[in-house]
C-alpha cells in the first residue's frame, strides 16, 4: 500500500455510512468492507468506531436494524436506511458539495 | 427532539429483544472474525490476522461502552415510540367511536365540565371561607368566648370573670378582650373608620406581629398615661397618605390625640372590617369597682394544644362554682370556633352546600356515563373477542377502553376550565357588588360576618388549592369513567351477571343521588318563597332610611337628644316624605343588639325571671312610620320619658317579649328592670313584633325605650316616602345635608336594597340546586331508560316466548315498568334516607321551613316515579310489539 492513508473529516462516516446503506441492507462488516472498496482504501477509518456510529444513528432513526442471516449463514444485523435516513443523507451530500466547493474555491484557484 | 418516525419493522426487533451488550458482542465477534478470515484469504498466519484485525478495530473497550450506551438510549426511544404509537392508535379508536355517537359524546362531555366546573367554583368558596387559612396561624385553635344565662341565652362576658378565666390560665393558652371603641376616625370623605378597644394580648392570640412599628403592650392597659396608642390596619395607614413617618406621630380620634404605635400585615384584621385598635383599660380605677354582672366584653381565645372547646367551656365553667355572689343566673360557658364568628354560619353552610351538590352532581355524571359506556360495550363483545384472539393482552384492550372513557374525561375538562373561569369571575363581580352594598358594619356579628364572606368571595380566584382540586378531580374523573368501563367490559365475553349487577347499582346511585339534589333544591325552595314573602312586620317597601354615626366628643348625649327631634322636624318638610321617625339601629343593616340585653322581673312570691332581649331606643314617630301596630297601651312618653331624673322610665315591648311571661295578656303596667345592673322601667304599651335585624332573622323579644333616654350613637332616621323611595332618599339626603353638612351620614338609601341583599345568597344557593337537581333528574331519566332498553334486548326471546304462549301486551308492558319501578324504588329510598340525613346541617339557612318539611320530600318521589314510569314507556312499549313468530324463528 503505497498510496498514504488519508484521516477522515469528523462527521463525514455518518454521511458515508448512509450512502453506503442507500444501496441496501447490509451488515456492519459488509458496510466496513464497502467503504474500503469504494474509496480505494483511500480513507484511514479506525473499525471500532464504525460501531458507536450506528447505535447513534439508530437512536437518531436515521437507519433501523433487523437480524438476519450472513452469507455464511450467521445470524448477524442488518442496517436498513429509513425514510428519514435517505432525506438525511441528501442534506449531508448537499452539506458536503457547498463544503467542497467552498473549499476548493481557496485552495484550487481556476 | 420529536419523536422518530417508526416502522413496523422496528416493533419487530423489540418483540424479539437481544439484551444490548449481547448485541454489541455478537456483531464485534462477527466483524473480527469476518476480517481475520479476510486476511487469512489473502495469505496471512492465523496469529497475525488476528492481531492486524483487532488493531484495525482499535480500542474495544471504548468501542464497547460507547455502544452499551447509546444501544440503551436507543431502546428507551423506542419504548417510548412504541408506547406513543399505541396511545396515538388508541385515541384514534377512541375519538372515532365518539364522533360516530356525537350526541352521546357531547351531553357527556358538557354535563361532566359543568359538573367539574361546578365543584371548581363551590370548592373555591369553600377555600375562602372554610378551607382556607384565616389569615392566622393555627386557626383551629382559636375560639370566642361567652357566658350564657341560667336560661342558656348567651351574655358577653363580664371583667371580673374574663380576670379569673386569665389568671387562672384554664384550658387557653392566651385570651383577650374586645370592646366597641368609643372614639374613632372620620375620613376626609365622611367616611367612618371603626375601631376596637382591644387588650394588648389579642395579637398574641391571634399570633400577629406588626409589619411596621410595634403594637400594644400590657403597659398601654395602665390608667393614667399621657397619650393612648393606636394600631392602625394596613388599608388605613395607607388611606392616610401610607407615609412610614406616621408611626409615633399623633392621631386625632374624634377630638383625642392617641400616638401611632403601629400597623399592621396588609390584609389582616380582627375582628374582620377594623382598622384601627386602641387599649382596652380594664382597671377601672379605685373609684369604680366592676360588678360581675356587668357582662360586656366579646373574648377570643387560643386553645391549648389537645383541649377542645367542649372541655374548655367545662373547664371554664367550673371556675365560675367556688366564686364570688352575683353568680345566680350564670348558666356556663359557651366555646365556639373563632371561624364561627368571623364568616358566619349561613355561608359556611351555604358554600358547603354548594360543594356537596357540585361533587353528588359529579357522582351523578359519572355515574351515569359509566353505565352508558358499559351498555355501549356490551354490543362490542364480538369485537373485543377478535381482538383478544388476534393476540391483543387484556391489558392492551384494557387499555385502549380506558382510553375512550378517559377521553371524554379529559375533554370534559378541558372545556370545564373556561366554566370555572367564567363561573369564579361572575361570583367575584356579583360578590364585589354585595361587599360594596353591604358597606361598613359595627362589631354587631351578623352583618359583619356577611359582609365579610361577600369581601372573600369578592376575591375569588384560581390559586394553588383550587387548582390541585381541579386536578384531582379531573384526574379521579377519568380514571373513574376510564377504567371502571373498561375492566367491566373485559370482564367476560358474554353479557354477564356481574355487568348487570354493577349497571343496576350504577342507576340506582343514581336515582338516590337524584332524589337527594332534589330534596335539597325543594327545601331551599320552600325556605325562599317564604323567606320572599316573609311579613317583617313593619311596612318596609317604601321606607328611606339615613343612617348617622354620632360617636365621638362632638356629640355628646345631650346633643343626640336634641339632634333626634330637630332632624326629624327637618325630614318632615321634604316633599314625598309622609312620616319621620328615628331608632337606634338602622334596619336590616345586621345590626342587632350583640350581646343581648338582659331584661329581669321579679313576680312577687315568684322566682325572679330574666330574658335575653333586644333593645331599641325610639322616638314616637317610629312606629307609625314603620306602620308597627300599638297592640294595647299606649306608647311611651317622652316628656316625662326625657327627663334623665325620672325614676321609672316608660317602655314598650313587642308581642314576642309579652307573649313570653304574660301568654294571657296583663303585661301592662309591669315592672321590669333592664340591664346589668337592672334600671326599673314599667310596660305602658305593647306593640307588633318586627324583623328588623334582617329579612331572615325572626323577631326576638324587644324592649323599646324612648329615644331621648337612651340617645344611642347610630341615630338612624326612617322616612315613609309617597313616591319613589330612590328619589325621596336623594332628597332626605340633601336635607341633612343642608342641615348641618358635618354631620357623619353613614348612608342613605330605600330599605328595599337590603332586602334585595338579603335574598342574594338564598336564591343563589337555590338557583344553584335548582339547576343541579334538573340535570341530575334528566340523567338519572336517562340512565333507567337505557337500562331498561338494554333489559328489552337482552330479554328478546323470553318475551317472545312469553307472548307466544299468550301473555297479553299488557303483561309484557307491566314486566318492563315494573322493572324500572323496582330501581326508582331502590334509589328513590335510598335518597331520601340521605337527604334526610343531609338536611340536619341546613336549618342555619332554612328560613321558617323545617329540615323534614313534608311537602319538600313527597314531590321529589313524585317526580322521580313519574321519570321512571316515563323512561320505561319507550323500551315497554317496543317489548310489546315484539312479534314471537319472527324471534322464534331466528335470523
Amino acid at each position: 500500500m503505497s498510496k498514504e492513508a488519508l484521516a477522515l473529516l469528523p462527521g463525514t462516516l455518518d454521511a458515508l455510512i448512509l450512502k453506503t446503506l442507500s444501496r441496501g441492507a447490509r451488515h456492519g462488516y459488509a458496510i466496513a468492507r464497502w467503504l474500503e472498496e469504494a474509496t480505494d482504501d483511500a480513507l484511514q477509518i479506525e473499525e471500532g468506531s464504525l460501531y458507536p456510529a450506528l447505535y447513534r444513528m439508530e437512536k437518531r432513526g436515521w437507519i433501523e436494524s433487523d437480524w438476519g442471516l450472513s452469507e455464511l449463514n450467521r445470524k448477524v444485523k442488518f442496517y436498513n436506511l429509513t425514510a428519514a435516513g435517505k432525506s438525511q443523507l441528501e442534506i449531508e451530500t448537499a452539506n458536503w458539495k457547498q463544503f467542497n466547493r467552498a473549499v476548493s474555491k481557496v485552495l484550487l484557484p481556476a | 427532539m420529536g419523536f422518530p418516525v417508526v416502522g413496523a419493522g422496528r416493533f419487530h426487533s423489540l418483540l424479539w429483544k437481544t439484551p444490548v451488550e449481547r448485541e454489541i458482542e455478537s456483531e464485534l465477534d462477527f466483524h473480527l472474525e469476518m476480517r481475520v478470515r479476510d486476511y487469512v484469504e489473502r495469505g496471512m498466519a492465523p496469529e497475525a490476522a488476528r492481531a492486524a484485525a483487532l488493531a484495525r478495530l482499535g480500542n474495544l473497550d471504548r468501542v464497547r461502552v460507547e455502544c452499551r450506551r447509546l444501544g440503551r438510549l436507543r431502546d428507551r426511544d423506542l419504548r417510548r415510540a412504541e408506547r406513543f404509537a399505541e396511545l396515538r392508535q388508541d385515541l384514534r379508536l377512541a375519538c372515532r367511536r365518539h364522533l360516530a355517537s356525537p350526541v352521546f359524546a357531547s351531553l357527556s362531555i358538557v354535563t361532566l365540565a359543568l359538573a367539574l366546573a361546578a365543584a371548581t367554583v363551590a370548592f373555591a368558596a369553600c377555600d375562602a371561607l372554610v378551607f382556607g387559612p384565616l389569615l392566622f396561624p393555627a386557626p383551629d385553635r382559636l375560639v370566642r368566648l361567652r357566658e350564657i344565662d341560667s336560661q342558656g341565652n348567651d351574655l358577653a362576658v363580664s371583667r371580673l370573670d374574663y380576670l379569673d378565666w386569665r389568671q387562672s390560665g384554664e384550658s387557653l393558652v392566651a385570651l383577650a378582650a374586645l370592646l366597641p371603641a368609643r372614639r374613632g376616625l372620620t375620613l376626609p370623605n365622611g367616611e367612618r373608620v371603626v375601631g376596637v378597644e382591644a387588650t394588648a394580648s389579642l395579637f398574641s392570640v391571634l399570633g400577629l406581629h406588626a409589619a411596621r412599628g410595634a403594637l400594644l403592650s400590657t403597659a398601654d392597659e395602665r390608667r393614667g398615661r399621657p397619650h393612648d396608642a393606636v394600631v392602625l390596619s394596613d388599608r388605613l395607614w395607607r388611606r392616610l397618605g401610607g407615609d412610614p413617618d406616621l408611626l409615633g406621630q399623633m392621631l386625632s380620634l374624634d377630638g383625642r390625640p392617641y400616638r401611632v404605635r403601629g400597623v399592621l400585615p396588609a390584609a389582616v384584621a380582627f375582628p374582620p372590617g377594623v382598622d384601627l385598635w386602641v387599649p382596652l383599660l380594664l382597671d377601672l380605677g379605685p373609684a369604680r369597682q366592676p360588678s360581675r354582672d356587668r357582662h360586656d366584653l366579646a373574648v377570643v381565645g387560643r386553645l391549648r394544644p389537645r383541649v377542645g372547646p367542649a372541655a374548655a367551656a367545662r373547664g371554664l365553667a367550673r371556675l365560675a362554682s367556688p366564686a364570688t355572689p352575683g353568680s345566680g343566673q350564670r348558666g356556663g360557658v359557651r366555646v365556639t370556633p373563632l371561624a364561627d364568628w368571623v364568616v358566619g354560619e349561613g355561608p359556611r353552610v351555604r358554600v358547603l352546600l354548594a360543594l356537596g351538590a357540585a361533587l353528588l352532581l359529579g357522582l351523578l355524571a359519572g355515574c351515569c356515563i359509566v353505565n352508558l359506556l358499559i351498555s355501549r360495550a356490551e354490543g362490542r363483545q364480538r369485537e373485543l373477542a377478535l381482538r383478544a384472539a388476534l393476540g391483543a393482552s387484556r391489558g392492551r384492550i384494557l387499555r385502549q377502553l380506558t382510553t375512550e372513557g378517559a377521553l371524554l374525561a379529559l375533554l370534559a375538562a378541558a372545556l370545564a376550565l373556561p366554566f370555572a373561569t367564567a363561573a369564579l369571575e361572575l361570583v367575584r363581580t356579583r360578590f364585589a357588588e354585595l361587599a360594596n352594598a353591604a358597606g361598613t358594619a359595627g362589631m354587631a356579628g351578623r352583618g359583619l360576618a356577611t359582609s365579610f364572606a361577600a369581601a372573600r368571595l369578592a376575591g375569588l380566584a384560581w390559586n394553588d388549592r383550587v387548582a390541585g382540586f381541579f386536578a384531582v378531580a379531573a384526574a379521579a374523573a377519568a380514571l373513574a369513567v376510564g377504567l371502571v368501563p373498561a375492566l367491566a367490559a373485559t370482564r367476560g365475553r358474554r353479557p354477564s351477571l356481574g355487568r348487570r349487577h354493577l349497571r343496576d347499582v350504577l342507576v340506582v346511585t343514581e336515582i338516590a343521588v337524584a332524589t337527594t339534589l332534589l330534596v335539597g333544591s325543594g327545601l331551599t325552595a320552600r325556605s325562599y318563597l317564604r323567606l320572599r314573602t316573609a311579613d317583617p312586620g313593619f311596612a318596609a317597601v317604601s321606607l328611606v332610611t339615613a343612617e348617622l354615626d354620632l360617636t365621638g366628643e362632638r356629640f355628646p348625649p345631650a346633643v343626640r337628644r336634641t339632634l333626634s327631634p330637630a332632624l326629624e322636624a327637618r325630614l318632615a318638610r321634604v316633599p314625598g316624605v309622609r312620616a319621620v321617625g328615628s331608632t337606634s339601629f338602622a334596619p336590616w343593616s345586621g345590626k342587632r343588639t350583640d350581646p343581648p340585653f338582659l331584661v329581669t322581673w321579679r313576680p312577687p312570691g315568684q322566682p325572679v325571671r330574666t330574658l335575653a332581649a333586644e333593645w331599641r331606643s325610639v322616638s314616637p314617630g317610629f312606629f307609625p312610620t314603620l306602620g308597627i301596630p300599638l297592640l294595647a297601651g299606649r306608647l311611651p312618653r317622652v316628656d316625662t320619658a326625657n327627663t334623665p331624673d325620672t325614676p321609672e322610665i316608660e317602655i314598650a315591648v313587642d308581642r314576642t317579649l309579652a307573649r313570653r311571661w304574660w301568654p294571657a295578656g296583663g303585661a301592662l303596667g309591669e315592672r321590669l328592670e333592664l340591664g346589668n345592673p337592672g334600671r326599673p322601667v314599667r310596660v305602658v304599651g305593647i306593640v307588633g313584633a318586627i324583623a328588623d335585624v334582617s329579612l331572615d332573622t325572626a323577631p326576638r323579644p324587644t324592649v323599646f325605650l324612648p329615644y331621648p333616654r337612651r340617645p344611642w350613637r347610630t341615630l338612624t332616621l326612617v322616612a315613609q316616602a309617597a313616591g319613589d323611595p330612590t328619589r325621596v332618599a336623594r332628597a332626605v339626603r340633601r336635607e341633612i345635608t343642608a342641615f348641618d353638612p358635618d354631620l357623619p351620614l353613614v348612608d342613605v338609601g330605600p330599605l328595599a336594597r337590603n332586602r334585595t341583599a338579603a335574598l342574594a345568597a338564598p336564591r343563589a344557593s337555590l338557583l344553584v340546586l335548582v339547576l343541579f337537581a334538573i340535570l341530575a333528574l334528566a340523567l338519572a331519566g336517562i340512565g333507567v331508560y337505557d337500562l331498561l332498553a338494554a333489559g328489552v334486548d337482552e330479554r328478546t326471546p323470553e318475551i317472545a316466548v312469553r307472548m307466544a304462549l299468550g301473555a297479553p301486551p299488557r303483561g309484557v308492558l307491566r314486566l318492563v315498568l315494573y322493572r324500572g319501578l323496582l330501581l326508582a324504588g331502590f334509589g328513590l329510598g335510598l335518597g331520601l334516607i340521605a337527604a334526610a340525613w343531609l338536611a340536619r346541617f341546613l336549618p342555619t339557612i332554612l328560613y321558617a321551613t323545617s329540615p323534614t318539611d313534608v311537602l319538600s320530600y313527597v314531590i321529589p318521589a313524585l317526580l322521580l316515579v313519574g321519570m321512571a314510569l316515563a323512561a320505561g314507556l319507550l323500551p315497554a312499549r317496543r317489548a310489546t310489539r315484539i312479534t314471537p313468530a319472527a324471534v322464534l324463528k331466528g335470523p
